[in-house]
């Protein structure tokens, strides 16, 4: 008996230091250094501005250690440029873009694709989690509402019907997101700029450091584009006029001036991504595997350095020779009558140019180059400073800019009936370039609003858009391999297709 | 000079590299005390890189326990080791060594011997600038005789001169490791023991490399020298308590076990960048010697924790019924409150038909002597690579800075992962059924066994829905089931034959197939290949990780062919394929080749796994040969890029090709770009293989040779290790990748082979 109760002290005494072991509770609480989870985030005021900060710089992912420029995809759909680069295997997803030989598989189709609905789900967060308790919460919502119509007008112009998601989508949802029509996604754009227009100071109700966000009338010139691109004109113009009349925007006194390092964030800037030359990166240093400060993208742009020797005067070095210009858009500067002018210098150079000017190119035959250098986004050593000058291009990307506000408004104003109004503000834009104003009428009219689009404009990611708006696609573009019925729109990526069941667009 | 076979990037990269190991171990002791010390030394230089892929190792190794009193045995294991390793790029398609070696054209020398002949394309960059005003010459890299490497005029991207790229691999990592515990076993009254012990695994490790600049085409350069030095520290301690109680009553044997175990894994890192050398030379590739504006540091560090508490009870009646059933339940800290614990039963059943008394009385057993009947069910608990918060939609400052109008830095926030609280325990389970027999005297014996293998919430990462917008880095993606049948035979000669031998061999075969998907992700994409192809998904009724992509049917042979086809399927203009290109089958039927034709075209996995062995001895001389094989699996070829259309291809790509009609209906016509080549069945293909993994001959010295005490036993051997595979795989090796990759050939550094003669020595 004894021997039972010696036996049963002694396990239950060291079953006890056994099970001690499992009994701490907190020995399973988990630490996550550098990081907080979203339902302890967003409650300050400072936590609210680093949320927004963090929407404005999603758009700027062009590169996200794959190239998936949006302004890229945009440009190389259209007449203004090819491809480019070493060969046609060189980038294949902006070669087929190019090429018009791309399908549902696109890297770059799916990096823009997701690329913009990060930036919704960015926004979203902002808007659903901050609690418009101060006045900068509210101007930080309303922010987030525009970079979201933003995204929205991309995805709806570039894709036709979207889904639209307002709130975190649990992985439960995913299969049964449908995409709604266009309607409601032009409903939802017009709906956040609306609330958002309320609240926004204009642009000069921003202090310097401050003229990155978006104001009211970065609001108000996206609504009357969403207006525009409904053909809902008279709403447009009017919309475009509140702009204008605001007295907040002005023309720089050339084009060159607004794609100068000075020229960013000036009079002309409605809005623009912001892309930074002191990063300093050297070939080692620079994030390949994640998003960098600068703008690689220009560096990707500037005329091939295996074959180009820069003009003494210049300041346009050398790149890795994407986006060269096409002879067409060189032929309509000359059918302009504007090919000594300044804007047709900010845009574009020809070989015989680079060589008058003592620079030189070695190779007339190189891939897609038919003897014409860009010039709008170019590799301009002045707009790097610092480590490696190819890594470190500061060049912001021009998303919306005053001239093309009053060219939407002269073509919404033309729509709408008042020709006398789109002249002027069509007029403005010459002006500024020192061209003959154009005193045209009726189809003529659309037509130098048409033009006056493709010039003013070019290489800044607008044409293919228009094009497709205006019908003329077809006719514009069918020589480069875009088939109506079909390429009006991008496919949708093929992931969610055949994995999550969105329907594909016509074609695809 | 280029001489007419041009240059074989294989030859010059693979050389023969020494490997040697030497141990030493001391085993002894008393009655109370035993101890064991042991030391090794193994040196591997690579077979790619020589002593740039070199690999040393030391260990130590001290165990010993004792009898402190009758009630009391304490004990302790302690082992150090060293190793330092010099590591080259590899597996990947794209810029590693080996896939460099795969594409580098054969018109471009290993380098240029003779200053008078340099082609243009080489005058042109030792002339030349980069954008960035830096002369290229200054940057081109040279061999140790002052001869600058080769510069593929044709190739360019991530690729460059491999050995260029050799001599410019710096740098290694070392690491030096103690692990240990102590151990008290106590033992108060017959048939109760208990044990606690103690252990830490601790490991420091030291990486540093540096990249001098070089220039090998304009796509690939470096115009500044820099480096980066890390230093990781692992420290983890696990204390385990478990209590036995065995008891007898009759013929019951029972055993009960009751334990629990606490294990903390800390981590912390510290490490930084540099650029700037002042001279390109290891001397000065170290931070202090660096323009400070130059440094970047970064540090880190975390901690987890695994708890767990589990029981045993063991029953045995007569040695003739056999039962065993385990509970755990173990904890970790890195999912979610809630799912945190998991609950892992497992039970088996045994049955030794040959110690019931009528097998006995049946005289069957002279023949066969042994017969065990088994049966078991379990579940076991995986948390693979699953990181700390990765059920969290973590928001942190890190990257997301963007600067504002006056170029001040701004810091943003933002979540780079959707939320999933719901992450849990990955639990496979297990089904067992099987055999065991043993005949003529045990000199046969025969196992066979079948399995089921259900893995229930495997995790796996993935590609989310786009319209999410954000990454879901790890989810519990569905089931995988992998049955089959395993068979095991061999048949040993008598022990007290002079001539002794053993043969063996086994056979398994293997069924995978998923067979549940959760409802929110109707299939998961797998890795990608190349640029922009998702070669394998994880698909309901399809085998894990199976290869997606076009399927063909042969080579269109000429024009008239190709209309028929269009005509037939319906293709309209969807499809303009030339002769010469393959066939591309309408999956889906949708009336148009498109990316949504992309269907099953392999599965990694074999359908039979076998080996065999084959031991002899005969007076001193011992001879081993050990076969391994896999028949079934197929191997996707994914180096070869569709974005580099003038790297070098496989030889079989020009003379197997099609040539014109009728030539061939297997391979198509010369093409580097299409995807319904690329991304098509055409580069999948059989990964079977037999690999004689040992061949070993040993011959032991008869003891009068050294007639002393003190030796007792030297042996000498000479051993083939994986000297020998047997394959029809076209590329350097079949068994390559894992994980979401398994069976694709991204240009592997392949298993080396090895020649090696060896002698030990026992005292």
């Amino acid at each position: 008996m004894k021997n039972i109760f010696k036996k049963s002290v002694v396990a239950a005494g060291l079953s006890a230091v056994l099970l001690s072991t499992a009994g701490c509770s907190d020995f399973l609480d988990q630490e996550v250094p550098g990081a907080v989870t979203a339902d302890v985030f967003y409650e300050t005021e400072e936590e609210a501005l680093q949320a927004t900060t963090a929407i404005y710089d999603g758009l700027t992912a062009h590169y996200n250690s794959v190239w998936a420029s949006s302004y890229l995809l945009r440009t190389l759909l259209s007449d203004e440029s090819n491809a480019g680069g070493s060969g046609f295997g060189d980038q294949p997803a902006y070669q087929s873009l190019d090429d018009y030989t791309f399908d549902a598989s696109n890297d770059v189709v799916e990096g823009v694709w997701r690329i913009t609905y990060n930036a919704i789900f960015n926004a979203n967060r902002v808007i659903n989690r901050v609690e418009p308790t101060t006045e900068l919460r509210e101007r930080l919502i309303a922010e987030a509402k525009v970079l979201r119509a933003y995204a929205y007008l991309d995805l709806v112009s570039l894709w036709g019907p979207v889904p639209i998601v307002l709130d975190n989508l649990d992985p439960g949802e995913w299969s049964s997101t449908i995409r709604n029509p266009v309607e409601e996604v032009y409903a939802q754009i017009e709906q956040d700029l609306k609330e958002a227009i309320e609240v926004l100071p204009v642009k000069s109700g921003y202090g310097p450091s401050n003229l990155f966000r978006v104001t009211q009338g970065t609001a108000q010139a996206l609504l009357g584009k969403a207006y525009l691109y409904q053909e809902r004109w008279a709403e447009a113009a009017a919309m475009f006029d509140l702009v204008i009349t605001s007295g907040e925007y002005g023309l720089e006194p050339s084009v060159g001036a607004v794609f100068s390092p000075a020229g960013e964030f000036g009079q002309e800037s409605v809005f623009e991504l912001s892309y930074n030359p002191t990063e300093g990166y050297d070939w080692g240093s620079f994030p390949w595997d994640w998003r960098p400060e600068s703008n690689i993208h220009i560096q990707l742009m500037g005329p091939r350095a295996d074959y180009y020797t820069k003009a003494p005067e210049d300041s346009l070095i050398g790149g890795w020779g994407f986006n060269t210009p096409r002879e067409e858009l060189f032929l309509e500067f000359v059918e302009s009558g504007e090919i000594e002018g300044e804007r047709y210098w900010a845009t574009i150079m020809t070989e015989e140019q680079l060589i008058e000017l003592g620079g030189n190119w070695t190779a007339p035959d190189a891939y897609d180059y038919e003897g014409f250098f860009q010039r709008k986004y170019g590799t301009y050593v002045t707009q790097s400073q610092s480590g490696v000058t190819e890594l470190n291009y500061g060049t912001n990307w021009r998303l919306i800019r005053y001239a093309d506000v009053l060219l939407m408004a002269a073509e919404a104003n033309f729509r709408a009936g008042d020709e006398a109004q789109a002249l002027l503000y069509l007029n403005m834009v010459r002006e500024r370039s020192e061209l003959e104003p154009v005193s045209a009428t009726g189809e003529a009219l659309f037509q130098a609003i048409v033009d006056e689009r493709e010039l003013e404009l070019a290489f800044e990611g607008f044409r293919f858009i228009d094009l497709v708006r205006w019908g003329l696609a077809e006719e514009e573009l069918g020589h480069l391999g875009f088939e109506a019925g079909k390429n009006e729109l991008l496919p949708i990526p093929v992931l969610d297709v055949t994995a999550y069941g969105l329907e594909q667009n016509p074609g695809f | 000079m280029l001489d007419e076979e041009g240059t074989d990037w294989f030859n010059e990269i693979f050389e023969v590299a020494p490997q040697q190991s030497h141990a030493l171990n001391f085993s002894g002791g008393s009655e109370k005390t035993t101890y064991l010390i042991g030391g090794t030394y193994f040196q591997q230089e690579g077979i790619v890189g020589g002593d740039k892929s070199r690999f040393d190792r030391f260990t130590l190794r001290l165990n010993s326990t004792h009898q402190v009193r009758d009630w009391l045995e304490i004990g302790e294991r302690l082992s150090y080791s060293h190793f330092s390793r010099n590591a080259i790029a590899e597996n990947s398609e794209f810029g590693g060594l080996i896939t460099s070696a795969l594409a580098l054209d054969p018109l471009t020398p290993v380098v240029y011997t003779d200053p008078t002949a340099y082609p243009p394309h080489l005058l042109a960059a030792i002339n030349g600038f980069t954008p960035g005003e830096v002369p290229i010459g200054q940057l081109l890299v040279t061999d140790e005789n002052g001869y600058y490497y080769g510069i593929s005029n044709y190739v360019r991207g991530e690729f460059g001169n491999p050995l260029a790229r050799i001599q410019n691999t710096k740098g290694g990592l070392n690491q030096n490791k103690v692990v240990g515990n102590v151990y008290a076993e106590i033992t108060p009254f017959e048939g109760f023991e208990f044990t606690t012990r103690f252990g830490i695994d601790a490991a420091f490790q030291r990486e540093r490399y540096w990249t001098p600049t070089f220039w090998y085409s304009s796509e690939s350069l470096n115009t500044e020298s820099g480096g980066s030095d890390f230093q990781n520290n692992w420290f983890s301690w696990q204390w385990e308590n478990f209590a036995t109680y065995t008891e007898q009553i009759d013929n019951h044997q029972l055993t009960f076990l009751l334990g629990s175990s606490a294990i903390e894994n800390q981590w912390n890192f510290v490490g930084g960048t540099y650029s700037g050398l002042f001279k390109e030379s290891d001397l000065f590739a170290y931070g202090a010697f660096t323009p400070n504006t130059n440094d970047d540091i970064i540090s880190n560090g975390n901690s987890r924790s695994l708890l767990s508490v589990f029981g045993r009870l063991g029953y045995s009646y007569e040695e003739r019924y056999l039962l065993n059933a385990i509970i755990r339940r173990d904890g970790s800290s890195v999912l979610a409150p809630g799912n945190k614990w998991g609950t892992f039963p497992s039970v088996s059943v045994g049955w030794n038909i040959h110690n019931e008394d009528f097998y006995e009385a049946s005289g069957l057993s002279d023949i066969v002597n042994s017969v065990k009947l088994r049966a078991s069910w379990g579940q076991n608990g995986n948390l693979g690579s699953v990181g700390i918060g990765a059920w969290m939609s973590r928001i942190s400052a890190i990257q997301p800075g963007y600067y504002d109008s006056e170029g001040n830095y701004l810091v943003g926030a933002a979540s780079f992962t959707i939320e999933n609280p719901d992450l849990r325990w990955e639990t496979s389970e297990q089904l067992d059924f099987g055999a065991d027999i043993y005949m003529f005297s045990n000199r046969l014996s025969f196992t066979v066994d079948y399995f089921e293998k259900i893995t229930r919430d495997l995790l796996t990462n993935a590609l989310s829905f786009g319209p999410a917008g954000n990454d879901l880095p790890v989810l519990n993606g569905g089931t995988v089931e992998n049955k089959g049948w395993e068979f095991e035979l061999a048949y040993r000669s008598e022990a007290a034959d002079a001539f002794q031998y053993e043969v063996g061999a086994n056979f398994t075969t293997l069924e995978n197939e998923v067979t549940f998907l959760e409802e929110a992700v109707p299939e998961i994409p797998g890795a990608g290949v190349g640029t922009g192809w998702v070669a394998t998904y994880f698909s309901l009724g399809e085998p894990i990780w199976y290869f997606r992509g076009y399927e063909t049917d042969g080579i269109f042979q000429n024009q008239a062919e190709i209309d028929a086809y269009i005509e037939a399927n319906n293709l309209g203009d969807s499809y303009n394929p030339a002769p010469g290109d393959p066939i591309v089958i309408d999956t889906n039927g949708d009336e148009q080749i498109s990316p949504q034709d992309v269907t099953n075209i392999g599965s990694p996995h074999p359908d039979f796994i076998f080996g065999t062995r084959l031991n002899l001895g005969y007076k001193g001389f011992d001879f081993l040969v050990f076969l391994q094989g896999q028949i079934g699996n197929e191997v996707l070829m994914g180096f070869n890029r569709t974005d580099r259309p003038t790297a070098n291809r496989p030889a079989f790509f020009y003379t197997n090709r099609w040539t014109g009609e009728g030539s061939t209906n297997e391979f198509p016509a010369a093409n580097t770009t299409s995807v319904y080549i690329y991304n098509s069945d055409l580069m999948v293909f059989d990964g079977s293989y037999a690999r004689i993994r040992q061949l070993q001959l040993g011959y032991t010295l008869p003891e009068t040779v050294f007639g002393s005490e003190n030796v007792r036993n030297v042996r000498i051997y000479a051993s083939l290790d994986n000297y020998f595979t047997f394959t029809n795989y076209p590329g350097l090796d079949p068994e390559v990748g894992q994980g979401n990759s398994v069976g694709i050939d991204r240009g592997a550094y392949p298993v080396p082979r090895k020649a090696m003669v060896g002698l030990q020595f026992s005292f």
